[in-house]
């Protein structure tokens, strides 16, 4: 197990987003977090990651409590993530993106060693021949497979992926997914992955979360997941036979 | 055209080149933290005050009292970054009125320790060069110039090739991102604001030998500088060169051809124009 998250409960205000969501990720895995619009999925990447941190609860991320840290600290812990709406450094160059990941956390590296390190991850995620590519002049796709490179480049050992494919063809999608599976099986980093493209998110994953108005409503296998009544009543709404 | 033409026209790029250093410091501040240091122009004094001190009470030559001024000066400003800037963050309006409290405490301070009276570093160079047979011109004027754009250029690569100037722009861009890959933003801050208050203090060593320093001569560049900034665009760098330029050749001019008495009027009326045809400043408001 790399993370285990216990009763993490926080709220805005008067609008609790998390209440007591319990959950673990085991090493190794993709594990699938879904549920409706605004069921608390990117706030609890938030709180993974330190953005904000829990009125309850703890995370404990390899045997050590990470809630009350600070980002860039739980991002030395061996965090990363990408954004649901791509937040790549526009004004900056691929290189120099990834080249941010690098300096943040493997700051003793050379000049050189630093800039190949960046062109392996940019060669990694496709995009060998942007390198000198401004990002804000990248395709949606290219912004994607950067914010990629750039969370690789910290050396992750748990990646969270949010809504990478939205937006995205199948074609592209195909690519993106294949591409995560080689993430976990040449580097060994596991995923938390929260997904609207249900079809993906259930062929992928091996275990599946889900989340309705921030309570952990359902847990288990895809297969299952798919026929859980909960789950298609968060979905779908209250059936009146 | 006669060579008096021509004077003014070497005057105002030179005026403007130092107007564009002292409001490169304050840009860079804004541009990264989103700070808006109103003790700005104190800083720049001090440096004055520190390099005077240094080569006039204790004899050192020159070459060692501008570093020492402008590392005294870096140092002052992690300090107040601290100590006052670091509690305001998230709140704009609390660090203006804090750094606006500090301007005045500082102003009174010197005017405390350093009295009312004008006081002056020796010139670095003495003499007049002759520019190109049609007049002379101060050799302290066209070597604070040269020191500035040497600071400027540093400044400029700094910012472009250093790692220390990528995790900066990345900052500026997006804080919360650079701080998930890593990047301790405090400290960032930390560094930047002490940047921008070491290259206020660079632009008051060099123009303290053209300009005396007094408890209140501070007020004036942080005017300019603010005027700058808004014709420029907030937080743009080659905005504040341009900017800087412009000020400085219109007030040059305007100075010679119409009044010197209306001298400060010339940037204001400039100011008035930009804000009515670009809000947003000549470059706009861009990141690093």
């Amino acid at each position: 197990m790399i993370l285990k998250a216990t009763g993490i409960s926080k709220s805005f205000g008067g609008l609790i987003a998390l209440k007591n969501v319990d959950f673990h990720i085991n090493s190794g895995e993709i594990l699938g977090l879904i549920g409706p619009n605004g069921a608390g999925k990117t706030t609890i990447f938030n709180v993974l990651t330190g953005i904000y941190h829990p009125e309850q609860g703890n995370i404990d991320f390899n045997g050590e409590d990470i809630s009350k840290y600070r980002p860039f600290e739980i991002c030395h812990k061996g965090i990363a993530r990408t954004f649901q709406v791509t937040r790549a450094f526009l004004d900056m160059s691929c290189l120099e993106n990834v080249l941010v990941g690098i300096i943040g956390n493997n700051p003793n590296l050379s000049p050189a060693e630093k800039k190949s390190e960046a062109i392996k991850y940019l060669e990694f995620v496709g995009l060998k021949n942007s390198v000198d590519t401004q990002a804000k002049n990248l395709t949606l796709v290219g912004k994607k497979r950067l914010e990629l490179a750039r969370a690789l480049s910290t050396h992750p050992k748990l990646l969270l992926l949010d809504e990478v494919l939205s937006g995205l063809n199948t074609t592209e999608m195909r690519e993106a997914c294949d591409l995560i599976n080689i993430i976990l099986d040449k580097f060994g980093i596991t995923i938390f992955w929260v997904e609207h493209v249900m079809s993906a998110i259930m062929e992928v994953s091996g275990r599946i979360i889900v989340l309705d108005h921030g309570e952990k409503i359902a847990e288990g296998l895809p297969k299952d997941i798919a026929n859980n009544a909960e789950v298609i009543e968060a979905y779908l709404g209250e059936s009146d036979a | 055209m006669n060579s008096l033409f021509f004077m003014y026209l070497t005057n105002g790029i030179v005026m403007g080149i130092i107007f564009a250093l002292s409001a490169l410091g304050v840009s860079l501040i804004v541009g990264i933290m989103n700070v808006i240091n109103f003790a700005h122009g104190e800083l720049y004094i001090f440096a004055g005050y520190i390099s005077y001190i240094l080569s006039v009470k204790l004899g050192i030559s020159f070459y060692f009292a501008i570093p020492i001024a402008i590392l005294t000066i870096f140092i002052i400003g992690i300090l107040i970054e601290e100590s006052l800037i670091k509690p305001t963050y998230g709140n704009d309006m609390y660090s203006l009125i804090i750094t606006f409290i500090l301007s005045i405490v500082l102003q009174n301070f010197a005017l405390l320790v350093f009295g009312p009276f004008p006081n002056k570093p020796p010139n670095w160079i003495s003499g007049a060069t002759n520019m190109f047979g049609l007049f002379r011109y101060g050799n302290q004027r066209l070597v604070s110039c040269l020191a500035a754009i040497g600071i400027i250029i540093i400044v400029f690569l700094l910012i472009k090739k250093t790692w220390f100037g990528k995790t900066i722009r990345a900052v500026s861009q997006d804080r919360e991102t650079a701080s998930l890959m890593g990047i301790d933003t405090s400290k960032v801050n930390m560094l930047s604001f002490g940047l921008g208050c070491a290259i206020a203090g660079a632009a008051g060593v060099v123009l303290a030998p053209i300009f005396p320093v007094t408890p209140l001569a501070g007020v004036e560049i942080s005017l300019i500088a603010f005027i700058i900034l808004v014709i420029g665009g907030m937080g743009s760098l080659w905005g504040c060169i341009i900017g800087g330029l412009i000020i400085g050749i219109v007030q040059s001019f305007g100075a010679a051809y119409i009044s010197s008495g209306y001298k400060d009027i010339f940037g204001f009326i400039i100011l008035i124009l930009v804000l009515f045809i670009r809000p947003s400043g000549l470059f706009g408001r861009k990141a690093l």
